[in-house]
């Protein structure tokens, strides 16, 4: 760019500007040499035959100006090259993240294809000392009418209890509010954060009712039992309907229906 | 002297230059682009087998094939024992393979890539792996007589993966590219690609929780009985959906080369079995659809009653028994639906028998299916239509026998069974199964006259009140029959079975159960009956059925005292 401008500067001026300063002794010779024709026409234009002089001068600047763009020109392919190398590269670096990253994002899919699979979602949920139903129950909404025959299920207690986490906490939310009965904390609006409320239910369960995570499977409690398992599907319910009836004192409702005959509702359905 | 040596070589080089441009120019150049170009394959994603509520039952991961240029192993041994804990194979088997002149050879198929990391890792020479696809089975044989199985290269040969295959293959694509010496890719160089086309999705009906606890209560029972196996279907009748069809036993679809051919096949749609009792639903549903009975009509069942030259008898022997149409259900007496078909005749059971689907294709359209056998009408001898009345001499699958209850827990009007639920596009756009055909057998009225009827047989006096579900309406039919082989054309064995509904007032789901050839009991009640309530119980649970509150008709079994 700065080359071809230059040369464009210099044919304007180089004429004008350097016609003075070496010019009388070349005009003499021209004179001299050309005469007759230079006779007819003795107007200033004869200058036309001056470039010669000022274009030696310069060829240096073409020089440097072919040279400069014959560097710059290396240069440039110098950089487009390496950029494109460097291009390359990063290609294949992302390439090779990617492969990383798809195999890794397979492999953990698959694990969670096979950790969700009913057979080892039932042995889970026998390890938390859940039970299948045999007498299927439903607690109709709202009302609190409970719909079938509950009855215990067997085998509940055939696994040690343990401290239940916030990932069971449908079921201790239940045993929360079931037991406790007198206060139903959740009021679920459009803000219902389930996790949060979970995580509470689970830490209140511990905290009162250190006994009551045994109950889920206990089946000397099976008063307790049958309400949280009735709750629970409740809170399926309530979860699944946007304005839900959880704030509903239908809970409370349900523990003084179910009478000691009712027990063991386990309806917990292993999903 | 040194011109003319110079002036000769000269003459030889222009020459050579002159057959290499000019004379072979054309053809040297485009076998140099045949060395460059390569063509790449690009697999197409198989596509996923999913259950109905779209979990994977089937897919497709990424694989290698370990390869060897056995020029290039100097130690065979050393790198067979290298191999052997990775593979989990033997070093010696792998040693051979390692062993030899060959360029090319398969070590080990469909290795998951971490285990090829950890080959690559050991820079074993003459150790290569090529790109490939491993079809995985998450939840191991769940519904695998559904779902099927795939060969060594990667096409479906059972099930679904057969059946469906063109839809789940996809078209594999092409990449075009030059390549150096190194096997770069050179940027400036010819480069065409055709993109893979994914393959498509299956979702079926099956609902997989269902079908689990289904395959689980039938191989215990069918352990329990020592029976040689086991179908169970789940259905809903108002859609004809398949939510759960089972066979014992079964296989791993993962290693589906060490299984046998019978248990990789789908019983419950390739084997026929004699109805027996569960057929008697069919003739009773004529007789009242026809007009001729309904569940009060008294019928009178001797001890015994000869047709052509055959002397009939009911399972156990009795006296002469006053039976209600009702009774004859509940007690399940060959002798007293002889006597009912017989107000209809044999032409019009043909007729319904037919229309019900007896001896017609399912239309699952699945790989291997048995469409059953009824002889025609005018082929029928004497005998013929008093055993058929009674569910023998005429032949079904497991799913034609539950698309006959669906009909009635229906209000008869009989849906074509289906499997798969919707084909799930690449693209992600769901393409719905077609409307199943719908027919009507029998009417509304009779419909439910006969479920009033199943009722009574899971009632305290029918033959299978352990298939009574507390708080349910629960409607069924035992059946104990001798199990027809087509191919000797000959009884084999016996078939006990329940096929029932609930709730049955209002019918959601319909539960089949046969167990083929029990040696530890015998009858269709005390083997199906419980198998049935197990899958019962929980189908309603999960597929939220309340009981309807309703209860139950009482219908006289006996009249007269």
């Amino acid at each position: 760019m700065s080359a071809t401008a230059r040369k464009h500067e210099s044919v304007p001026e180089e004429p004008t500007g350097s016609l003075p300063v070496g010019a009388e002794a070349a005009e003499g010779t021209e004179y001299a040499t050309r005469g007759a024709r230079g006779l007819r026409a003795s107007r200033p234009h004869l200058r036309m035959v001056s470039p010669l002089r000022p274009e030696r001068a310069s060829r240096g600047v073409f020089a440097l100006v072919v040279t400069g763009l014959l560097i710059a020109g290396m240069v440039g392919i110098l950089v487009i090259n390496t950029s494109l190398a460097q291009g390359a590269f990063t290609v294949s670096e992302l390439q090779g993240q990617q492969a990383t990253l798809s195999q890794q994002e397979q492999t953990l899919a698959e694990a969670v294809a096979a950790a969700a699979a009913p057979e080892s979602l039932e042995e889970q949920a026998r390890a938390l000392g859940m039970v299948p139903s045999e007498t299927p129950v439903f607690l109709s909404l709202p009302g609190g009418r409970v719909i079938g025959k509950p009855k215990a299920a067997p085998g509940g207690s055939a696994t040690a209890p343990r401290l239940l986490t916030p990932a069971d906490a449908t079921v201790t939310e239940a045993v929360d509010n079931a037991s406790v009965g007198t206060d139903l904390p959740i009021a679920p609006g459009v803000d219902y954060d389930p996790a949060a409320v979970d995580a509470a239910a689970a830490q209140a369960a511990a905290a009162n009712n250190p006994g009551l995570a045994a109950a889920v499977t206990a089946s000397t409690n099976p008063g307790v039992t049958a309400v949280a398992g009735a709750a629970a599907t409740v809170v399926k319910d309530a979860k699944n309907s946007e304005n839900s009836l959880w704030g509903d004192a239908t809970v409370i409702d349900l523990t003084s229906q179910l009478s000691s005959e009712d027990a063991g509702l386990v309806a917990v359905p292993v999903p | 002297m040194l011109l003319i040596v110079t002036g000769l070589v000269l003459t030889i080089f222009g020459g050579r230059l002159v057959q290499l441009q000019a004379v072979q120019g054309e053809a040297l150049a485009s076998e140099a682009l045949d060395q460059r170009l390569r063509t790449q394959s690009i697999p197409a994603g198989r596509g996923m087998i999913l259950d109905a509520g779209g979990d994977a039952l089937a897919i497709t991961m990424e694989a290698r094939n370990l390869t060897a240029d056995q020029t290039l192993v100097t130690d065979p041994q050393a790198v067979a024992e290298q191999l052997g804990p990775i593979l989990g194979a033997d070093p010696a088997v792998l040693a051979e393979r390692l062993t030899g002149e060959r360029r090319f050879m398969y070590v080990a198929k469909g290795l998951t890539p971490e285990a090829w990391d950890r080959i690559a890792e050991l820079r074993l020479p003459g150790i290569f792996s090529e790109p490939t696809a491993r079809r995985v089975y998450p939840a191991g044989d769940l519904a695998a007589n559904v779902v099927g199985f795939v060969g060594g290269e990667g096409t479906g040969l059972g099930g679904v993966e057969y059946a469906y295959e063109q839809e789940l293959a996809g078209t594999p694509g092409e990449q075009t590219f030059e390549r150096g010496p190194g096997g770069r890719v050179i940027p400036t160089g010819a480069n065409s690609v055709t993109d893979a086309m994914q393959g498509t999705s299956i979702r079926l009906t099956i609902d997989r929780d269902i079908q689990y606890v289904a395959q689980q209560a039938l191989a215990e029972k069918v352990a329990e009985s020592r029976a040689d196996s086991g179908t169970l279907v789940v259905m809903d009748p108002r859609t004809g959906h398949i939510l759960a069809l089972a066979t014992v036993p079964t296989f791993n679809p993962g290693k589906a080369a060490s299984a046998t051919a019978s248990n990789r096949g789908n019983r419950a749609l390739t084997d026929v079995f004699e109805p027996g009792s569960t057929s008697k639903l069919m003739t009773l549903a004529a007789v009242i659809n026809e007009g001729k009975a309904n569940p009060y009509t008294s019928i009178t069942v001797p001890s015994s009653l000869t047709r052509g030259d055959k002397k009939f008898h009911d399972a156990s022997p009795h006296g002469t028994l006053r039976l209600t149409l009702a009774g004859v259900m509940a007690k399940s007496s060959n002798m007293g639906t002889i006597l009912a078909a017989e107000r209809i005749g044999g032409k019009k059971l043909y007729k319904y028998l037919k229309k019900f689907g007896i001896g017609e294709p399912t239309g699952l359209d699945f790989p291997g299916e048995s469409t059953g056998f009824i002889p025609k009408h005018s082929d029928w001898s004497p005998t013929s239509f008093p055993t058929i009345a009674f569910g023998q001499g005429l032949s079904v699958n497991a799913v034609q026998s539950a698309s006959v209850f669906a009909t009635i827990a229906n209000d008869g009007v009989r849906v074509q069974p289906s499997l798969v639920d919707a084909l799930i596009l690449p693209d992600g756009t769901v393409s719905a199964a077609p409307e199943p055909e719908a027919t009507r057998v029998v009417s509304v009225s009779t419909a439910k006259q006969v479920r009033a009827m199943l009722e009574s047989v899971v009632s305290e006096g029918g033959t299978a009140p352990m298939a009574a579900i507390p708080g349910y309406r629960v409607g069924g039919k035992t059946g104990t029959a001798q199990e027809y082989d087509e191919k000797c054309r000959c009884y084999n064995g016996v078939v006990a079975s329940f096929i029932g509904m609930a709730p049955a007032d209002a019918p959601q789901l319909v539960v089949a159960v046969s167990i083929m050839n029990p040696r530890v009991g015998r009858y269709g009640g005390e083997l199906g009956g419980p198998v049935f309530k197990r899958v019962m119980t929980y189908a309603l649970q999960a597929r939220q059925i309340p009981p309807t509150g309703t209860s139950s008709p009482t219908l006289p079994l006996t009249f007269g005292g």
